[in-house]
């Protein structure tokens, strides 16, 4: 729940959310939008288009915001070999497993250099050897300046670095 | 990678084959309706529905009316004369009449009068010679039957534009409960509605057009195959106002829905 509303999807029950210095409840659909922008979000269920292939589903809302159709191509050749993702690029969603997808939805993720990363639930059903890969590319992002807030089960403390951990106790949020 | 399917088709090919095919049958339909009417404005410009009525006389009768004759060929804008039967007579009046059944002597004889319509056409001069030669005969002009044309006219174009338009309005919405998770996803990963909107108007666009221009080629077919109909000079001018007019009311059509259904998606 508090993934959907920092990722802008849902509206918060009360009280007012300020992300990347404003407050969205007083913002137009268009300023959202732009919010939206700098976001990247993993959700917790596979969200997918099925018509599409993997390709498609990782790079079309790069096509749709009208980025260079080189730089789309090059970003997904530099991200595919990190995610182990080459040889079912060109597969439909609906015929690749769940780690896959888990993936797929990071590459989507992350291919836009978001400022702000969710995962939701996402390091649920990943073995360590992906949640290494991950933890790599959660470190090159940071080093770019994205703030990547993790939701739900908490991965293994020796594979991903983690700078806060916070609990929901009593409807706060209270650091461990 | 299709950019340009990504943009602007997102969704099974079916779903535009049924758009187009649809769309297609009810533009020739149209299309059909309309050049009947203007052909039939056009015959009726070029002649005026007119009724002479001779009432039957004991004396001389048919010599008085050879005199009518004589009297009505000497007008120039006159091109015939033909003679309706008394069953058709009594069906014409039949409304006025009811049950009242009248014997065929005291029906006049009536006939359907062909005028040029570039000549002026004055009844009030050719009455006076006539009633002249028998007294009650008379010319007059009846304009009932375009204005009974013209409703049909229009309660056909009606009825079919509601059917166009309850058409599209159903496959439109059903398109966009198909694409809901692309619009989703496309807002979660910023898009603005705008652009979602702008580029499902563009593909749209493209297919109407495509679907005005194959509907060109069939039409012409199936009208040359099946009436051998000679086209009007202004049928171009007709048909790309048709384009325009139906691609605004489809496209704006779209807009609405897409807007109203992007509204009720997410809150945010």
């Amino acid at each position: 729940m508090l993934a959907r509303v920092i990722g802008l999807i849902d509206k918060p029950a009360e009280g007012n959310l300020y992300l990347l210095g404003k407050n969205i409840s007083r913002l137009s659909r268009s300023e959202l939008s732009s919010i939206h922008n700098e976001i990247g979000i993993v959700f917790q269920e596979n969200y997918f288009i099925n018509e599409f292939d993997l390709e498609t589903n990782i790079i079309f809302p790069l096509i749709l915001k009208n980025e260079k159709k080189n730089d789309i191509v090059q970003a997904l050749r530099e991200l595919l070999p990190w995610l182990s993702l080459e040889k079912v690029i060109k597969e439909k969603v609906y015929k690749l497993s769940i780690a896959e997808l888990k993936l797929a939805q990071f590459a989507r993720a992350i291919i836009g250099r978001p400022r702000i990363l969710l995962l939701d639930n996402f390091f649920k059903d990943v073995d360590s050897g992906i949640q290494k890969k991950i933890n790599y590319l959660i470190l090159a992002l940071k080093k770019i300046g994205t703030t990547v807030i993790v939701f739900g089960q908490s991965p293994d403390d020796r594979t991903v670095n983690f700078n806060k951990k916070y609990e929901i106790y009593n409807k706060n949020l209270e650091e461990r | 990678m299709n950019f340009l399917k990504i943009k602007f088709f997102p969704s099974n090919i079916e779903d535009y084959l049924y758009f187009c095919a649809s769309n297609i049958i009810f533009i020739i339909i149209l299309l059909g309706i309309i050049e009947k009417k203007l052909e039939k404005k056009n015959i009726n410009e070029s002649k005026s529905e007119v009724m002479l009525f001779i009432p039957k006389v004991h004396d001389d009768f048919e010599e008085k009316r050879d005199l009518i004759f004589n009297q009505l060929s000497a007008n120039n804008s006159i091109i015939s004369v033909n003679k309706l039967e008394n069953k058709e007579i009594k069906k014409i009046l039949s409304d006025t009449l009811k049950n009242i059944d009248l014997s065929d002597e005291i029906i006049p004889e009536v006939y359907d009068v062909q005028v040029k319509a570039s000549k002026s056409f004055d009844v009030d001069i050719i009455n006076n010679k006539i009633t002249k030669i028998i007294d009650g005969a008379l010319i007059d002009k009846i304009g009932n039957k375009e204005s009974k044309d013209f409703i049909l006219f229009f309660s056909g174009i009606a009825v079919l534009i509601i059917i166009i338009l309850l058409n599209n309005f159903f496959l439109l919405k059903n398109y966009l409960v198909k694409i809901k998770h692309y619009i989703n996803l496309s807002r979660y990963f910023g898009v603005d509605d705008i652009i979602i909107l702008r580029n499902l108007n563009i593909g749209f666009f493209i297919l109407l057009t495509l679907v005005f221009s194959v509907s060109y080629p069939i039409f012409k077919t199936l009208m040359d195959y099946n009436f051998n109909h000679v086209f009007l000079n202004d049928f171009i001018k007709i048909y790309l106002l048709t384009y325009l007019i139906y691609n605004s009311i489809i496209l704006t059509f779209l807009s609405i829905q897409c807007k109203i259904y992007m509204k009720n998606l997410n809150i945010l």
